[in-house]
């Protein structure tokens, strides 16, 4: 039976080609957590600037709801010799918006 | 454990001969042994999160052997697509009346036969190798063996007539 089953060589080349395939497959594993890390850096670099941008859009809707208010003659906003005490939603805060009238 | 790189590798290096020699009595076509080969360690890979490396060899050999019936039911569907390595350099591999009994001889077995025949004449399988891989006990892989090896002893005699 032996003589029948006499041993082949495989041909060359296999474990450099299984090598070549797992480095392929390392390379496009590792593509999907690059890319998720650079989105992380670059949502840490820009939360400052999307914390002062938010404080500042939230101070100007405040702003702009309490000037509305003053118009309307609502208590929000007290107007006195031409400064304004917005009202806070912190009792120990008090915000003053402070115009002059253009001179005729 | 997970399966390390060089657990792979390394039964790449120990299996590459044996496997093919199994491959090849299945395939008959060198190139299409290597691809098996390949494939079966890629997907071992694959799911190497999930391997005991203990029985990773056992893993290749089924693997495989499942990918080479695969490529034999493509083949069937596309028999016009495959060349024929008979005609080919491949068939300096074996004598070529050697290879046509025994090509012959084993597709007369049916497919368990033909694999413990294979696993033990060609991949070199103990007893107990061969009960792990099947699941048998070991009287029926002795017997089953005995028998098949039986069987293509006849029909190679038949063939070579």
């Amino acid at each position: 039976m032996s003589e029948l089953f006499r041993q082949l060589e495989p041909p060359p080349g296999g474990l450099r080609r299984l090598q070549s395939a797992l480095d392929h497959r390392r390379v496009r594993s590792a593509r999907p957590r690059l890319a998720l890390a650079c989105a992380i850096a670059v949502l840490v670099a820009l939360l400052p600037v999307w914390q002062q941008w938010h404080a500042r859009a939230v101070f100007d809707a405040r702003l702009s709801a309490a000037l509305a208010d003053a118009n309307r003659g609502e208590p929000a906003i007290i107007v006195e010799n031409g400064a304004a005490l917005l009202v806070a939603d912190e009792p120990n805060i008090r915000i003053y918006w402070v115009a002059t009238e253009p001179v005729e | 454990m997970a399966l390390s790189e060089a657990a792979l590798l390394a039964c790449y290096q120990r299996l590459q001969t044996p496997l093919f020699n199994v491959l090849y009595r299945w395939l008959w076509h060198t190139q299409d042994c290597e691809d098996v080969m390949h494939d079966a360690f890629l997907r071992i890979w694959d799911r190497r999160q999930r391997i005991d490396a203990i029985r990773l060899d056992a893993l290749v050999y089924t693997t495989a052997l499942n990918l080479a019936k695969n490529k034999l039911r493509w083949r069937s569907l596309w028999r016009f697509g495959v060349r024929d390595e008979e005609a080919s350099d491949d068939a300096r591999l074996d004598g070529v009346q050697d290879r046509k009994r025994l090509k012959s001889a084993l597709e007369a077995l049916d497919s368990d036969s033909r694999n413990l025949v294979l696993l033990s004449e060609c991949a070199g399988f103990t007893t107990d190798e061969l009960v792990a891989f099947f699941g048998w006990p070991a009287g029926t892989v002795a017997s089953r063996k005995h028998r098949a090896l039986a069987q293509l002893r006849a029909a190679l005699r038949e063939g070579g007539r």
